[in-house]
């Protein structure tokens, strides 16, 4: 027997009720000297044996009414055995039922979704369980998600529970949910085994076969048997907005801006004239483009400028046409538009064999503008020497990049670690010359000796690539990062020890070796380069790729390191703040849901930082939290849907077959044995049983303490 | 009559219903009302009849000086004459008297009775007899005929307090001998204690020819048992207490108590005693007006 509301159970407690009464009752004294006494005695002695069985038995007609009253809000219900020594297989089947509730079923024909027919389909699978067997309810998209997080035998609350399960828009894969329920399933007694999993037909899920293959086989081993079980649907149009980025994450205010958006098919279909909108989220579309005609499994990256007028938190959109599937149809983007940026670019000793000091190329892409227009452009460069970094120039730059330096003084060294673990950025370019270069501690590779001059020449690896900083050459219409030639360089080499620190490896050699470093440091960000910024030994500085690399690392660097619209419904998102905001509350703005901002948490104390942590991401859109007293935004961050989910390809069947499995008949050999050992209506409804026992209870007790009362 | 106390006893509501209906002796006693009937006994008249002993409580003005002067002797001159009564008023005043559960004991409303009786009685020119047993002792008071002892009977009467246990046959066998024959005797009594061995002395009492009247002074509560809760109940002549719940078996109690009463009546009917149940929630009045009412009716 178990509970569905065992909570109820400790009302059991109440049992001590009626033997407190009982005792009570016996101890309210009233003293009276009495004459006769021994028709008294003769009375009492006539009725006590009677008057002590009365009150025994209402005694226990009252604590087994309450007691069955409490057993029946705990909801019991009845599995049984047919018998002490009954098998395995005459145990009632477990079924663990796997939802899937991945973005893709929210596809709608106008009537109703596949989430809807997926329920339609898991009740009546429900319907035709045997009585006796228990369900398990698992919703599954990237990570499953315990509805009915141990088997119960009743059913209601399973379909109480599965009318409530949502699309999430998270991507779906199907590892992780059938790990989850083999997990659950060995946890319980030796019992007929069985998952069965619903969703749609999409393949996406089944993509990684490796890891799928081995749960089956884990599952085999378990005895436990698994089913896939999709409703029928035709082939789906899906047309997705799967990117949209700026090409910088800070935008400076009246410079133009290009912000990329990647329209996918994800359908059956090919598909034509697809309007694309770029659109202020607050406000009217900004830009508008058409892409002629996309394929099935096509992507196309859509190109907009936009400029804006005034500083802080701006958050735009880029929407296709509105379709079956909405989750996909639009995509946010939040940008944070700074007044002006300043950069101070510290230079080494000029390089031999070359007229322009290091910094030369470097100064020219980061202000890309002619000489004339320098003074009103966005980003001011200082060029400096090493002597000329003090501590006062560092507090009015948010950018800071060595050219060329073969060594830092320690002085230097420590306040530019100092300045980028407040939140600044470093860019480190190595020396072209043929001596050794330290790179500072706080870097996370060292330099190493340079290559030979005779050595061959070296190009950077092609896409995927990962950083956010070179994302833009995903796309080939970008240009060819692979086209470089670098003719020298120094080696980023790992420190010895166990201490190193993390980075990520922006672009890389072909071979492999980094090209180009990033990592945290403190709240900034410290980029390292393997090869100097002037042309001395590489043709970067004079390739078209130079300029949107400067000004996309300087993104970086400025504080966009997170790229934009990173965050799946659900992520966590944080971010360090001004110490003073330490253990104040904070607001949020969250998509979908209209008035003023609402209580989200308190600014928090993580890793030694003042950091806001918000996890109730669970909708896509635009966020805003604020600090209780100021209306500007502290963080404005956009929840997007995983783009993956927008590929509606279907499953192949083969694949299906993968989860057919043999114990499936013990299962229902096992389920149709419990149906013979327990009836339907005791194992579902065992509280009404107990609920018409306590009612007779009740009356009988009515009737016998009317009756024992008139007696005496 | 003055004082309190005298008050207290003599209910004047019950004095006057007693007054009225008078006070009618049932057979033997011959003497019941002047002039109706002559009595066989010798009174205080004046018609020299005989002499007698003198007995302590007898008026000391029936003295015959010149027996006294000549022979040194205490006799008393009796008198042919129209005689009374003697009532003998004996009291219980064992610890079970004590019980009350209004306002009036047992024995209070006993002494009550007695004293209107009393009253009454000597009113008529009749004698009384004031008798108590209980706490293992016996008195029997010398008879009062003239008003002006009845204060000091009622003083008497006003002392007795209740104590310790009863045993009333046995003490009543030993004052069997000091009872006057063919007087009228009056037992105020709850018998709880042991009505049989009492039962057994009523013919001895019988056959002296004296009339036996026992008014059975019960409490209202013990009719009734109206108890509710726990109760512990301690006994008033040293019974354990008990501790109980008297709910449970109050049906019980007063099915038994009702099977004693009615037995105990219907064998005083058996040696031709009357039976009177003074219930002291009842007015004295009411219980005296009732009785002699019967009284008088029966012997009509």
């Amino acid at each position: 027997m178990s509970f569905v509301n065992p909570a109820f159970l400790l009302a059991l407690s109440a049992l001590a009720l009626p033997v407190i009464i009982h005792l009570l009752r016996r101890r309210r004294l009233q003293v009276v000297r009495w004459a006769a006494h021994r028709f008294l005695v003769e009375s009492q002695k006539r009725t006590r044996q009677r008057i002590r069985f009365e009150d025994l038995l209402l005694l226990l007609l009252r604590c087994l009414l309450l007691a069955l009253v409490v057993l029946a809000f705990a909801r019991p219900v009845f599995t049984g055995r047919s018998g002490a020594d009954a098998a395995l297989a005459t145990d009632p089947a477990q079924v663990v039922l796997l939802v899937d509730n991945s973005a893709s079923l929210g596809w709608t024909d106008g009537v109703s979704s596949r989430l809807d027919a997926v329920r339609a389909l898991a009740d009546a699978e429900l319907s035709e369980l045997p009585s006796g067997a228990t369900v398990a309810l698992l919703a599954w998209h990237d990570r499953a998600q315990a509805l009915v997080g141990r088997p119960t035998p009743d059913l209601a609350l399973v379909r109480r529970e599965l009318a409530r399960v949502r699309p999430v828009a998270r991507p779906s894969a199907l590892a992780p949910a059938l790990r989850a329920a083999l997990d659950l399933l060995e946890t319980l007694p030796p019992a007929p085994r069985r998952i069965l999993v619903l969703g749609d037909r999409q393949a996406l899920p089944w993509s990684d076969e490796t890891a799928i293959k081995e749960l089956v086989a884990r599952a085999a081993e378990a005895k436990v048997s698994l089913d896939f079980k999709a409703p029928e649907a035709p082939p789906a149009d899906n047309l997705a907005v799967t990117r949209l980025e700026a090409e910088t994450a800070e935008a400076v205010v009246g410079r133009p801006l290009r912000f990329f958006a990647e329209v996918f098919n994800g359908g059956a279909r090919p598909a034509e004239n697809i309007r694309v909108t770029l659109g202020l989220t607050d406000g009217a579309p900004v830009a508008e483009r058409t892409v002629a005609r996309l394929e099935p499994g096509g992507r196309a990256l859509v190109e907009f400028v936009h400029t804006f007028a005034a500083p802080g938190h701006h958050a735009l959109s880029a929407r296709v046409p509105a379709d079956a599937l909405a989750f996909d149809d639009s995509r946010a983007l939040a940008v944070r538009v700074s007044p002006g940026l300043r950069v101070l670019l510290v230079e080494g000793p000029t390089t031999p064999g070359t007229r322009a000091r290091p910094g030369f190329f470097l100064a020219e892409a980061l202000a890309p503008v002619p000489a004339a227009r320098k003074a009103d452009y966005p980003v001011q460069v200082e060029r400096v020497s090493p002597d000329e970094l003090t501590p006062a120039r560092l507090g009015s730059a948010r950018v800071v990049i060595l050219a060329g330096l073969p060594a830092l003084a320690p002085a230097a060294d420590e306040a530019l670690a100092a300045f980028a673990r407040a939140g600044g950025g470093v860019w480190v370019f190595p020396p072209a010359t043929e001596g050794p270069a330290a790179a500072p501690s706080w870097l996370p590779l060292d330099f190493g000796a340079p290559t030979p001059a005779s050595a061959p020449a070296l190009s950077l690896a092609g896409p995927p690539y990962a950083h956010a900083i070179a994302a833009l050459w995903d796309d080939p219409a970008n240009g060819d990062l692979g086209a470089l030639t670098i003719r020298r360089h120094r080696p980023l080499l790992v420190r010895p020890g166990d201490d190193a620190i993390a980075f990520d490896r922006v672009l890389r050699f072909s071979d492999g070796a980094p090209f180009l470093v990033g990592a945290s440091l403190g709240t900034g960000y410290v980029l390292q380069s393997a090869v100097p910024a002037d042309a001395a030994w590489s043709d970067l500085p004079l390739t078209p790729a130079f300029v949107p690399l400067v000004q996309r690392a300087l993104a970086s660097l400025q504080g966009g390191v997170a790229a934009p619209g990173a965050l799946l419904p659900g992520d966590v998102f944080t971010q360090a703040v001004d110490p003073a905001l330490l253990g104040r509350e904070f607001l949020v703005s969250a998509p979908g849901r209209s008035g003023p901002p609402v209580p989200a948490g308190r600014v928090e104390l993580v890793n030694g930082r003042a950091t806001l942590r918000f996890s109730a991401t669970s909708e896509p859109g635009l966020y805003r939290l604020f600090n209780d007293t100021d209306e500007t935004p502290l963080a404005v961050f956009a929840v997007n849907p995983d783009a993956s989910e927008s590929d509606l390809t279907e499953l192949d069947p083969a694949r299906a077959a993968l989860l057919s499995a043999a114990p499936g008949e013990a299962a229902r050999a096992g389920a149709v044995s419990a149906r013979r050992a327990i009836p339907t209506w005791l194992a579902r409804d065992g509280w009404i049983v107990l609920a018409s026992l306590a009612l007779v209870l009740a009356l009988a007790e009515l009737v016998l303490a009317q009756r024992f009362s008139r007696a005496r | 009559m003055s004082g309190p106390l005298h008050r207290e006893l003599l209910d004047p509501a019950a004095l006057n219903r007693a007054e009225s209906l008078g006070l009618l002796a049932r057979t033997i006693v011959e003497g019941y009302k002047v002039g109706e009937h002559r009595s066989p006994l010798k009174g205080f008249a004046i018609e020299f009849a005989q002499h007698r002993e003198y007995a302590p409580g007898d008026d000391v003005r029936h003295l015959d000086w010149k027996v006294l002067g000549r022979a040194d002797r205490l006799v008393l001159k009796q008198y042919e004459q129209d005689t009374n009564f003697v009532a003998h008023l004996l009291l219980d005043t064992s610890g079970s008297m004590a019980y009350g559960s209004g306002p009036v004991t047992k024995l209070g409303y006993a002494k009550l009775l007695a004293a209107t009786l009393a009253h009454v009685i000597v009113g008529q020119r009749d004698a009384v007899a004031l008798g108590h047993i209980g706490d293992g002792r016996h008195q029997l008071l010398p008879r009062t005929d003239t008003p002006q002892r009845l204060p000091w009977l009622l003083e008497m009467l006003a002392g007795l307090s209740p104590a310790g246990p009863t045993h009333l046959a046995e003490h009543l066998a030993r004052l069997a001998p000091a009872i006057r024959r063919r007087s009228l005797v009056l037992v105020f009594s709850d018998f709880l204690d042991d009505e049989k061995a009492f039962l057994d002395i009523v013919p001895r009492l019988r056959f002296q020819g004296c009339e036996v009247i026992v008014v059975h002074v019960l409490d209202h509560a013990e009719l009734t048992f109206p108890f509710q809760d726990t109760v512990r109940f301690e006994g008033l002549e040293g019974e354990p207490s008990l501790t109980t719940r008297p709910a449970d078996f109050a049906a019980e109690y007063r099915r038994a108590f009702d099977a004693y009463r009615s037995e105990f009546r219907r064998a005083c009917e058996r040696l031709d005693c009357h039976y009177v149940l003074a219930d002291t929630s009842q007015a004295p009045a009411e219980v005296l007006g009732a009785y002699l009412a019967f009284r008088n009716g029966h012997r009509a």
